[in-house]
């Protein structure tokens, strides 16, 4: 039970990073209403997968959340 | 050496929105950063390179507190300094990454995650950022100090009269 929430702890802080990483991301935009959108939008896709338990979807949803950031980098590169 | 840091930071527009306007000097040259890295460097030597720019403990509460104001999922009737992001405003764990992330942005330094899991009111964080920026004229001088200087005083006293 204890290594099950050990694992937990640490994908969560995980989840976190990425948030954290998109925002500081998303805090580069220049257009405001454009920005508000998109972390809206962030929150959004965040919220949908609150309830996920099993480390495997919450990793693999983390793995696709990374792929996203890297796209929106790139991106804004492009548009820069 | 210097248009290209113009450059550099005209283009990245985001650089020259403050929440509060307070004049940034151009003319400084950054001269240990390498101006083709990221925004990343360039956040933790600039304010303690524009030394006109008075860090005082009122600027950082009003800015801190406007900040919290300005994000919709607090409601500034309840805001107060003493007031706690997730027992008292109902915030989770994303919003204060949200909020650590706008901090970020308008004092132009970077927060790590090991502090910002500590921020649990506007208190700790306005505390937190005096401390990054050396503030400390809200904090009473330690008794023992003003007793000395009292003693002192009345010794001078004395030996005038």
């Amino acid at each position: 039970m204890n290594q099950l929430s050990l694992k937990h702890f640490i994908v969560r802080s995980q989840v976190v990073a990425l948030y954290r990483d998109i925002m500081r991301t998303l805090l580069k935009i220049d257009d405001r209403d454009y920005q508000k959108e998109m972390r809206e939008w962030a929150r959004t896709e965040f919220n949908r997968y609150r309830k996920l338990t099993d480390l495997g979807e919450i990793r693999t949803q983390v793995a696709l959340g990374r792929r996203h950031l890297n796209e929106l980098k790139l991106a804004m590169q492009m548009a820069s | 050496m210097l248009s290209s840091t113009v450059r550099l930071l005209m283009r990245s527009g985001s650089l020259l929105r403050p929440l509060i306007i307070t004049a940034r000097p151009l003319s400084i040259k950054p001269t240990l950063i390498n101006l083709t890295e990221k925004r990343k460097t360039l956040i933790n030597e600039i304010p303690r390179r524009w030394s006109h720019v008075h860090y005082t403990y009122p600027m950082i509460e009003s800015r801190v507190m406007l900040l919290l104001r300005l994000f919709d999922k607090i409601d500034s009737n309840s805001l107060k300094l003493d007031s706690r992001f997730v027992q008292d405003l109902g915030l989770d764990s994303l919003d204060i990454v949200e909020i650590t992330a706008a901090l970020e942005d308008e004092f132009w330094t970077e927060i790590p995650d090991c502090d910002s899991d500590h921020f649990a009111t506007p208190r700790h964080v306005i505390q937190y950022l005096c401390d990054k920026y050396d503030v400390y004229e809200h904090i009473e001088p330690i008794s023992a100090g003003k007793e000395y200087l009292e003693e002192a005083k009345a010794a001078a006293d004395r030996a005038h009269h």
